[in-house]
């Protein structure tokens, strides 16, 4: 594999705005880690949060959604890059909100989940 | 010491903002995410050897280990693969950080290599996989 085309257009961003880009890279990429850790966790240390078969899919949701995550976060960096190299507006990304969903969704539901919780 | 101080006149080691340091950082601090996430797949594997009666390392090569314990086992394996990977990208990564702003901005590539963040981000998606199948295994 050798470097998209994309790397060769444009200018070169100021490193400043490069290692930010990196940065929020990395924080994605550890909120995909944390809902993988958090995912292992629940099913491990709460297994009488809910019965078994609603707990994993649960669990398993949380697990996917890291996955999808981790590729999210790689598309947005590689797109923020070349809008930078085009000297382009930032793109918008849907992420923020979704993520913002994602998270409330889950809080809601466990928080359900721990209220009827026998 | 006046030598040292010429020689950060010529060339600005550090930014003023510490940028390299704040992203050398944000890789360590992503290894850790990795490593807590994948321990915790070797916990529910090493509580299923537990619970099989195993829990002693000469139990771990004595064979009929079921299926369910293997799977695990397997999962286990697969996560520690995908964060070793991490660590690799990540301390290749800090090596460059640390060369300082001044040898960074020379080189002209101050931004990571395309292919170092897909293999993380592909990384991130096989330990999402382990995952996945390590929780329909059940702990």
């Amino acid at each position: 594999m050798r470097e998209p085309a994309w790397r060769r257009t444009g200018k070169t961003p100021d490193y400043r705005f490069s290692l930010a880009n990196e940065r929020t890279f990395l924080a994605w990429v550890r909120t995909a880690l944390a809902l993988l850790a958090g995912a292992v966790a629940l099913d491990q240390l709460a297994p009488e949060i809910a019965p078994t078969a609603i707990r994993v899919v649960l669990c398993v949701v949380l697990a996917i959604i890291g996955a999808v995550l981790a590729i999210v976060s790689y598309r947005r960096w590689a797109h923020q890059e070349q809008a930078m190299r085009s000297d382009a507006e930032l793109p918008h990304s849907w992420l923020m909100l979704g993520m913002t969903v994602v998270v409330s969704v889950a809080a809601i539901v466990f928080a359900v989940l721990i209220l009827v919780r026998p | 010491m006046g030598a040292d101080g010429m020689g950060a006149a010529a060339i600005p080691a550090r930014d003023p903002g510490l940028q390299p340091e704040r992203t050398a950082l944000s890789w360590r601090r992503t290894i850790m995410s990795a490593v807590i996430a994948s321990l915790l797949i070797w916990r529910g594997w090493a509580l299923s050897l537990t619970r099989e009666g195993s829990a002693d390392v000469a139990g771990l090569f004595v064979p009929g280990h079921s299926a369910h314990v293997i799977g695990l086992g397997v999962c286990a394996v697969m996560a520690s693969l995908t964060t070793i990977v991490l660590v690799v990208c990540a301390s290749i990564r800090i090596r460059t950080l640390h060369a300082g702003v001044g040898v960074l901005e020379t080189a002209g590539h101050i931004a990571p290599p395309a292919l170092m963040l897909r293999t993380a981000s592909i990384a991130i998606v096989a330990l999402a996989a382990a995952t996945v199948v390590a929780l329909v295994l059940g702990f």
